[in-house]
């Protein structure tokens, strides 16, 4: 249970390369039915250490975490630990535990019992509830997080359950802690605060295997880098010695350059106007407009209420306030009716509320087009020319697929997130409401994701972007709006962005938010 | 810091309370009972109320069990069946003498049959990886079908030494009652305060999380098959103590009535929520439907339209009312 104190006690010095390693993996490999997953893949792991496992979506990542965690078994290569080989093991039986990309939580359990989930305390066979809110409130101390104990999970924010999944790793996590992107869906702050806490479990002795797209948080928190490409290990080594340019060529595996991203200019005409609009707890009294080839980005910290201003926008909230497209004043909104106006809406989660995820990803294509632009043979029945469509898309969208039948949760995070952008943007909507598009994405990805928003935006569509990544809505955006705790605090135009100032406005202290909210 | 400790836990009551949905059952009962109060006056006699209190015993009980299945996603189509193969076997037992040196042997039986009954259900759903709708139906059909071969649909008459759990009364309390409220304080505890109950809930949320965390999933998926096969045994000697006989329709269609009050009790069928107390209220709902309209003498065929209509009703009401207004009463714990 008291997992610090225990690895403190055979506290091992960071620099020491004499010790024997934590965790050594060599020649790793799985094959799903013919699809190499991961080849080769040597790693080792010392206490103390943070490893940092590195590669665009697709390159294995997550089926190497599967692998050191035990939910798959290798088809070839050898995992030791502390020296002694395992195979078939319980990873919580190691003190190995690890943070999934894809939430491992319960919600409609509450955050106490989420973070003591695994081995509930319990005192004759009755739990011990008391014990519980201490530990639950010991691991989210740990890392800083402030969260109600006895709230289900369903009612906390992506960001927030990204907090709850680590501190319910943590207790599990003894000798090694495996982050599988951890801070997609954190904001800066946050991501500091994480990274304080693994640089504190790295001085206990804690091995650490940080998965990661962002080339920054190697260099800011990695000792060792492993580079996967195409389930290959490219390369690697200590994190000093790698060259920022090394690194990015390893990982995309072409020389990288800087980049500018062509967004047009903005026609006169107001497309959106939102006057007002108030769901309380999450947002209040915000007003703006939306002009034709505009990029407007949504900043904020997690739980100001950007996902939930937008969703209010496009009707999947009640809200109060006025909403005008296109200068008609539309007042019940609901999400099929804002669609026929033109809107499209790519939400945050998209395994939760933006794919099918059982089906093709044929029908995921062209959900969206289904309607208007297959042709019928016989009226009302069948559909025709739906698999060119889709195949079209496919391609215009980069989607990288081993079949076009084949159900949609077989693509890596980025492509799923493609073809979500792509079942949306063919429809040529008027309106684009655009929520985290790169949230879990890799750098070529990302890119590719950049280049058509700016197309898009030239093409005349306005565009909506809530997002996360700062750098990704500079690089963006005509004018970035900032929200704090749900109103609307500060206004930027292009050319005066100022990645430190946005912070500072995002992220001002609570007794200044009094002040303005009196 | 006595103080803070006092107000987490307040706050989790009422945190608990605004999620639990047998609120809305418990006012149904009131509503309905005012309403059938009205029309009969027979109806608040204190021998109708018993009546009504013993034969929801039957089917809460056996709720009670169902409410467990349920709350892992699963489903128990073959509780009827369990019930009734019980019933026969029993029956069967103790008139070939085996329960008249010890009479209450004959219990334990009943109750490791229903149990055994419920581990075949269990271990067939998880072993075989059959769906459980899939699965329970086929044993609905094996269990009565045994059971009618063994009985040949003969009017077997139970010894008087099995009858007391149906009738019996203790301190002028019927049996029945005293057990549906045993069971539900049990099923509670094991709902609330166990490993076991917590896991069943996970497992309902998200069988997979659930695997990534570790739990012991195949364990609780097949334990709530056989929670909910005992408490049909148990629900059987109940029956068989009220009846008196074995009788071929025993059991018939109780499926419908059990899923019914689950649900009523607010137990999601996706999983992920269940409530014990509101599982037994939802049967007392049922049965006091049931009796009411035998007061007023309606037509038999109208049962079930409101039945049915009930269960519809309840579910509304209880998502666009109570939900808002508690909200609003315990809205500090949201902001």
């Amino acid at each position: 249970m008291n997992n610090v104190t225990e690895v403190q006690k055979n506290n091992i010095s960071l620099n020491d390369n004499q010790q024997p390693a934590l965790i050594k993996v060599t020649g790793l490999t799985k094959v799903f039915s013919g699809t190499v997953a991961v080849k080769d893949v040597d790693i080792e792991v010392q206490s103390g250490q943070v490893v940092a496992v590195v590669g665009e979506n697709g390159a294995g990542k997550t089926t190497l975490k599967n692998l050191l965690c035990g939910i798959f078994k290798p088809d070839q290569g050898k995992i030791e630990f502390n020296g002694k080989e395992i195979s078939h093991f319980n990873a919580a039986e190691y003190g190995i535990a690890a943070v999934h990309q894809e939430f491992s939580l319960f919600e409609s359990l509450s955050v106490a019992e989420n973070i003591c989930i695994v081995n509930l305390p319990q005192r004759n066979r009755i739990l011990d509830w008391q014990k519980i809110h201490n530990i639950a409130q010991k691991y989210l101390d740990m890392i800083g997080a402030d969260l109600d104990l006895d709230i289900p999970i369903e009612k906390l924010s992506t960001g927030e359950q990204q907090l709850v999944e680590i501190a319910k790793a943590l207790r599990q996590a003894t000798k090694l802690l495996i982050l599988d992107e951890p801070t997609t869906s954190l904001t800066e702050p946050e991501r500091n605060k994480l990274f304080n806490v693994i640089r504190r479990l790295r001085q206990h002795g804690l091995g650490i295997i940080f998965i990661s797209h962002f080339i920054d948080e190697v260099y800011e928190i990695a000792d060792r880098a492993v580079v996967l490409r195409d389930g290959h290990h490219v390369g690697g080594g200590l994190v000093k010695n790698l060259p920022r340019n090394k690194l990015e060529e390893l990982i995309v595996g072409r020389p990288f350059e800087e980049r500018r991203i062509d967004i047009g200019t903005i026609d006169r005409k107001v497309v959106l106007k939102v006057e007002g609009l108030t769901l309380s707890p999450y947002f209040c009294n915000i007003s703006f407009e939306l002009k034709r080839g505009e990029i407007l980005g949504l900043s904020g910290l997690m739980g100001a209420g950007r996902t939930e201003l937008v969703e209010a926008i496009y009707g999947l909230r009640p809200s109060k306030g006025k909403v005008w497209f296109y200068k008609d004043l539309v007042k019940n909104r609901t999400p099929s009716a804002i669609r026929n106006l033109g809107v499209a809406f790519v939400p945050e989660d998209r395994r939760r509320n933006g794919l099918f995820y059982i089906r093709s990803l044929k029908e995921n294509l062209t959900a969206a087009a289904v309607n208007k632009l297959v042709r019928r043979i016989i009226p009302g029945f069948g559909f025709r020319g739906e698999r060119q469509k889709a195949i079209e898309i496919a391609k215009n969208f980069r989607v990288i697929h081993s079949g076009i039948d084949k159900a949609i949760s077989y693509l890596s995070g980025g492509n799923q997130q493609k073809a979500l952008l792509g079942r949306w943007l063919t429809i040529k909507p008027y309106i684009c409401i655009l929520d985290e598009p790169t949230r879990g994405v890799d750098i070529g990805t990302k890119e590719d994701i950049h280049a058509l928003i700016g197309q898009l935006a030239r093409s005349g569509t306005a565009i909506l972007l809530v997002s996360s990544d700062l750098p990704e809505l500079i690089l963006l955006s005509h004018r970035i709006i900032i929200l704090r705790k749900g109103r609307a605090v500060k206004e930027f135009e292009r050319g005066n962005f100022n990645p430190r100032v946005i912070i500072k406005h995002a992220a001002s202290a609570i007794e200044e938010v009094k002040s303005n909210a009196v | 810091m006595l103080f803070d400790r006092k107000v987490t836990l307040l706050k989790s009551l009422m945190l608990r309370l605004r999620d639990s949905r047998w609120f809305a059952v418990m006012g149904g009962i009131l509503l309905l009972g005012f309403l059938f109060s009205q029309l009969s006056p027979v109806f608040l006699q204190l021998r109708n109320l018993e009546n009504i209190v013993v034969q929801s015993a039957v089917t809460g009980v056996m709720a009670i069990g169902m409410t467990f299945v349920i709350m892992t996603a699963g489903i128990d189509i073959s509780v009827g069946g369990m019930l009734y193969l019980t019933i026969v076997i029993i029956t069967e037992m103790s008139l070939k003498g085996l329960g008249a040196f010890m009479p209450y042997l004959i219990y334990l039986v009943a109750l490791a049959l229903g149990a055994f009954l419920g581990l075949i259900n269990g271990l067939l759903t998880n072993y075989m990886r059959i769906n459980p709708l899939i699965t329970t139906l086929a044993t609905l059909s094996v269990y009565r079908g045994l059971a009618l071969h063994i009985n040949q649909c003969r009017h077997t008459v139970a010894p008087a030494s099995l009858r007391f759990l149906g009738i019996g009364k203790i301190i002028g309390i019927p049996v029945p009652f005293i057990m549906a409220i045993l069971v539900m304080l049990i099923g509670s505890l094991i709902l609330h305060y166990t490993r076991f109950g917590r896991y069943g809930l996970a497992i309902g949320n998200s069988k997979r999380s659930a695997y990534d965390s570790g739990l012991p999933v195949r364990r609780v998926l097949i334990t709530v098959y056989v929670i909910a096969g005992f408490c049909s045994g148990l629900a059987g000697l109940i029956m068989l103590g009220r009846v008196g006989t074995v009788q071929p329709n025993m059991g018939i269609g109780i499926e419908f009535t059990v899923i019914t009050a689950v649900v009523l009790g607010g137990t999601l069928l996706s999983g992920g929520r269940a409530s014990i107390l509101g599982s037994l209220l939802g049967a007392i709902l049922l049965v006091m439907i049931d009796n009411g309209l035998n007061l007023i003498h309606a037509s038999a065929f109208i049962y079930d339209i409101v039945r049915g209509s009930v269960l519809v009703g309840a579910v509304l009401i209880d998502r666009a009312t109570t939900l808002r207004i508690f909200k609003k009463w315990f809205s500090f714990s949201s902001s």
